[in-house]
C-alpha cells in the first residue's frame, strides 16, 4: 500500500484535519500539565478502524495462544471475585512469586502496574518527603506527587536519554521515593543490572528510609545482555520494590493486571493502598497462564526485535538518530516538532506518540507494531520526513 | 425437592442415623463423624456453593458476555488499553440512567470509586461519618490514609439511624449512607433519604453525601427510589452503582458514580483511570441496556430470598426486611460456628459481623435450588447445636 506524494500533500491540503482533534490537542496539553490519566483517557482521540495505532507501546499481536485460551474460558466466571475463581488472585501471587524465586508475601497485584505506581507515591511520599524522578519519563508518579502536595525533584536525562543515576542518587537524599523506569519511557534505554545495584547501594548509603521503585515494565523486551532485573535485590533489600506489567510484552493492556514485587515489609506497606479485588477475574486467570508461557513470550520478544531493527533500520539509514532501544518502542530525532510529525501520520492512518518534554521540538516516540504495520508505517514516516 | 423433606425434627434426624440412644455428649464430639456418615438429605455439593460475598449466581447477561465475545474478537484488542470504551461508556450509562453525560464516572467496581470519594471529600480534620455496620469500603479506606471516622451506631431494628447521622455530619466530609445497607440488607424509604440528604446539606456547607446503591437493582420495597436525580444537580451528593450484583459481573470490576460535574471534577483530580479492562467496558455497555434481563434477575432473587427468608422464620429465627441478594439472619449462633458447619456441607455464607459476630450470619441468595439445599445444610448446622 503505497502513498503517492500527491494524495499526502492532498490530505495535508484537506481543511477538514477536524477541528475537534485541534481542540483536542489543545486540551491533551492542558491535561497533561494538570490533571490525572483518568481525564487524559478522555481526549485521546478514538481510533479510527484500520488507523495503525503506534502510539501507546502496545503488543499488538494481544495475548499469547494459551492466556487467550484461558481469557475466552474464563467467561463463565465473571459473576465471581476474583477471590472466588480458580485461579485465584492468591494464585497469582503464587504463580508469579515461583518464577521469581520468592513467596507469595513478595507479590502484590495491581490493576495494570499503573496502580502500583500510585500506590507507590500515596504511600512512600508526602509534603515533607519528595519524589525524585526523571525526566522524561514514566508521567503518572508526579502526577499522584502534585495532588498530594509532594515536591518533585526532576533530573534530566542525557543527551542520548540515559537516566542519569548519579545525579539521581544525589536528589534522592532525604526523599520519600525515586522512581527509577528501566528500560525508560519514553527514551527506551536501559541500565545494567549492576549499575541499578550500585544506585541502590549509593541511594541507600546517604539516604536509608528513602524507597526505591525500579519500574520494569518492558523488562521482557530487553535484549542488552548486561541488563538483569532488580527484583532478586528487592526480595532481600528493605525500599526496594520492582513493578512489572502483563500490558507489555504479554499482549494484555486491555486486560489491566500489573505486579509489585520486593521485600516482604515494602510490599506490605504497598499492599495496604491496593484496590480492593483489583484484578478481574479473567485478566487475573489470562496472566496465570500467560506466566506459565515462556514459548509465547520468546516469540514475541524475537518477533519485537526483528520489527524494531527494521523499524530503527529505516530512520538511521535515512540519517536519524534512534535511541538504544530496549523496549517496544523507539525515541527518534527527527529534527522536527513532535505535534506536526505526528498530525501529518495520523492524516495518513499513522497514530504516533505524544510529546514528551523537553524533547518535544525534536523527538518522537513510535512503538513497534506488526511488521505489516511498521511497513505502512515507515512509508509514511518517510514521505512526511522528505516533506 | 419440598421444603417438607427438610424440616428434619431433632429426633427424626438422630433415629435416621440410628443412634437413638447417644448421649449429646458423644453427639456434640462426634457430628461432623456421623453426619460424613450418612448421606445428607442433600448431598454436599462437588464444589462448594459460594453464598458469602452477594455474588450474583446467574452472571452476566447473555448481551453482556456476546459483547464480550465481540470486543475480544481474534485476542488483539485485549492488547490495547482501554482509552475509546473508557470514554464512551459514561455517555451509554448517562442515557440510561437518565442524567446528562458529563455527570456519570466509571471506575474499578464502586469500591474503587467510594475509595476515590473518601480520598477526596474526607482528611485528617474532615472525618467519615457511617453508620457502624454498614459497607465497610469508605471505612477502611479512610483508616489506611489516616482520616477519622465517626461511627453512628445502627437501631435496635438495624436500620441505620439516620438522625443519628444527621447529627455527625457537622463538621465531617463525607457521610456514607449504603441503601439497602450491606450487611443489614434494610432500605430506607425515597422520602426518608431525601429528607436525610437534605439534613446533612443543611448541617455544614462543605459536608458531601455519598449514596451507596449497589443493591439498587434487588429492592422491591415500593417506598424506595435511587437518589440520582438529587445527585445530578447537587454539587454535594453523588450515587454510586455496580455491576457486581445484579449485572453478575463482580469478577469483571467495573462501577459507575453519578455526580455533579464539579463533584466529579474533584474525584477525578484524584482517580486513577486506567483501572478497567475491555472486556467491562463492553459488558457494561451492554448490560445497563438489558432492562428487561435486570428485571427478571430481581424476580428470580425475590423468589429465592423470599424462600430463604420464609425458611428462617418457620425455625424461629428472625430475619431483617432484606432488599438485597443476601439476608442477615438471627441464626442466635456465632457466625463463625455457623459457617464452620456450612463449609462441612458445601456451603460458604458470610464472616462475621461485629457487634452480631455471636448471633447473626450474612447468606448471599444464591438460585432457589442452590437455596433448598443450603437450607438443609442450615437444618442440620443449628438443629444439631440446639442439643449439643
Amino acid at each position: 500500500m503505497s502513498l503517492s506524494r500527491r494524495a499526502l500533500m492532498g490530505d495535508l491540503g484537506n481543511t477538514t484535519l477536524p477541528s475537534a482533534f485541534i481542540v483536542a490537542r489543545g486540551r491533551e496539553a492542558l491535561v497533561a500539565e494538570h490533571v490525572s490519566e483518568a481525564a487524559e483517557s478522555l481526549v485521546v482521540p478514538p481510533v479510527a478502524a484500520d488507523e495503525i495505532r503506534i502510539s501507546s507501546n502496545e503488543n499488538p499481536l494481544g495475548p499469547g495462544p494459551k492466556a487467550l485460551e484461558a481469557l475466552r474460558g474464563a467467561f463463565g466466571v465473571a459473576n465471581r471475585y476474583p477471590t472466588n475463581t480458580s485461579p485465584s488472585m492468591a494464585d497469582l501471587r503464587a504463580i508469579l512469586a515461583e518464577n521469581t524465586g520468592a513467596q507469595p508475601a513478595n507479590v502484590v497485584l495491581g490493576a495494570g502496574s499503573g496502580e502500583i505506581l500510585k500506590n507507590g507515591v500515596h504511600a512512600f511520599t508526602s509534603p515533607t518527603r519528595p519524589l525524585v524522578t526523571a525526566t522524561p519519563s514514566y508521567e503518572q508518579p508526579p502526577r499522584v506527587a502534585r495532588y498530594l502536595g509532594t515536591d518533585v525533584r526532576r533530573v534530566p536525562v542525557d543527551d542520548q536519554g540515559w537516566l542519569d543515576l548519579d545525579a539521581m542518587a544525589d536528589a534522592s537524599r532525604g526523599a520519600g521515593l525515586v522512581f527509577v523506569c528501566n528500560p525508560n519511557n519514553p527514551t527506551s534505554t536501559v541500565h545494567s543490572g549492576d549499575a541499578i545495584a550500585e544506585f541502590v547501594s549509593a541511594v541507600h548509603g546517604a539516604s536509608p528510609d528513602t524507597v526505591i521503585h525500579v519500574d520494569e515494565a518492558y523488562h521482557e523486551y530487553v535484549t542488552d545482555p548486561a541488563y538483569y532485573s532488580a527484583a532478586a535485590l528487592a526480595l532481600e533489600t528493605p525500599n526496594l520494590f520492582v513493578s512489572r506489567t502483563f500490558s507489555k510484552a504479554y499482549g494484555m493492556a486491555g486486560m489491566r493486571v500489573g505486579f509489585g514485587i520486593g521485600h516482604r515489609d515494602t510490599i506490605a506497606e504497598l499492599g495496604r493502598f491496593s484496590l480492593t479485588f483489583n484484578t478481574n477475574s479473567l485478566g487475573q486467570i489470562a496472566a496465570h497462564a500467560a506466566a506459565q508461557d515462556a514459548d509465547s513470550m520468546r516469540s514475541e520478544k524475537a518477533r519485537n526485535a526483528e520489527v524494531k531493527k527494521l523499524t530503527v533500520d529505516f530512520f538511521e539509514s535515512a540519517g536519524y538518530n534512534v535511541f538504544d532501544s530496549q523496549t517496544n518502542f523507539v525515541f527518534v530525532d527527527i529534527g522536527q516538532p513532535a505535534a506536526g510529525f505526528r498530525d501529518a501520520c495520523r492524516a495518513h492512518g499513522v497514530r504516533v506518540g505524544r510529546d514528551f518534554p523537553p524533547f518535544e521540538k525534536t523527538h518522537c516516540r513510535i512503538s513497534i507494531g506488526t511488521r505489516e504495520e511498521m511497513e505502512r508505517a515507515i512509508e509514511v514516516f518517510d514521505q512526511v520526513l522528505e516533506g | 425437592m419440598k421444603h417438607s423433606d427438610y424440616n428434619l425434627s431433632r429426633r427424626g434426624f438422630v433415629r435416621a442415623l440410628g443412634i437413638g440412644g447417644a448421649s449429646a455428649a458423644m453427639l456434640s464430639r462426634s457430628t461432623s463423624d456421623l453426619l460424613a456418615m450418612v448421606a445428607p438429605k442433600a448431598a454436599a455439593p462437588a464444589t462448594p456453593v459460594l453464598l458469602h460475598n452477594n455474588e450474583n449466581p446467574m452472571g452476566p447477561s447473555a448481551a453482556a458476555l456476546d459483547a464480550m465475545h465481540d470486543v475480544l474478537g481474534g485476542g488483539a484488542p485485549a492488547g490495547r488499553y482501554p482509552f475509546d470504551a473508557a470514554r464512551t461508556l459514561p455517555g451509554v450509562i448517562s442515557e440510561i440512567v437518565g442524567v446528562p453525560s458529563d455527570r456519570v464516572m466509571v471506575g474499578n467496581g464502586s469500591t474503587q470509586l467510594l475509595r476515590t470519594a473518601t480520598q477526596v471529600f474526607t482528611s485528617p480534620e474532615r472525618p467519615l461519618v457511617a453508620g457502624a455496620l454498614t459497607y465497610e469500603e469508605c471505612g477502611g479506606y479512610a483508616d489506611v490514609v489516616g482520616h477519622p471516622q465517626r461511627k453512628v451506631p445502627l437501631t435496635d431494628d438495624l436500620m441505620l439511624d439516620l438522625d443519628g447521622m444527621v447529627e455527625a455530619a457537622r463538621g465531617g466530609g463525607m457521610v456514607f449512607l449504603n441503601n439497602p445497607n450491606n450487611p443489614t440488607g434494610t432500605v430506607h424509604s425515597e422520602a426518608a433519604v431525601a429528607s436525610f440528604i437534605e439534613g446533612v446539606l443543611a448541617a455544614d456547607p462543605d459536608v458531601v453525601v455519598c449514596v451507596d446503591e449497589a443493591y439498587h437493582d434487588y429492592v422491591t420495597d415500593p417506598a424506595y427510589a435511587t437518589a440520582i436525580p438529587i445527585a445530578a444537580d447537587n454539587e454535594r451528593v453523588i450515587v454510586a452503582r455496580t455491576f457486581s450484583k445484579a449485572h453478575g459481573m463482580a469478577g469483571m470490576r467495573i462501577g459507575y458514580v453519578v455526580g455533579h460535574p464539579e463533584a466529579l471534577r474533584r474525584m477525578r483530580a484524584w482517580h486513577y483511570g486506567l483501572s478497567l479492562n475491555v472486556l467491562a467496558l463492553a459488558a457494561a455497555a451492554a448490560s445497563i441496556r438489558e432492562e428487561t434481563t435486570i428485571r427478571r434477575e430481581r424476580d428470580r432473587n425475590t423468589e429465592a430470598r423470599d424462600y430463604t427468608i420464609g425458611w428462617f422464620r418457620r425455625h424461629g429465627m428472625g430475619t431483617t426486611d432484606s432488599q438485597t441478594n443476601f439476608i442477615f439472619a438471627e441464626t442466635k449462633m456465632a457466625a463463625s460456628e455457623f459457617r464452620a458447619g456450612c463449609a462441612e456441607r458445601g456451603f460458604k455464607v458470610g464472616r462475621d459481623f461485629p457487634p452480631f459476630e455471636n448471633s447473626h450470619a450474612r447468606i448471599s441468595i444464591g438460585t432457589l435450588e442452590q437455596m433448598q439445599q443450603a437450607t438443609a445444610a442450615f437444618a442440620e448446622v443449628l438443629e444439631v447445636r440446639a442439643v449439643a
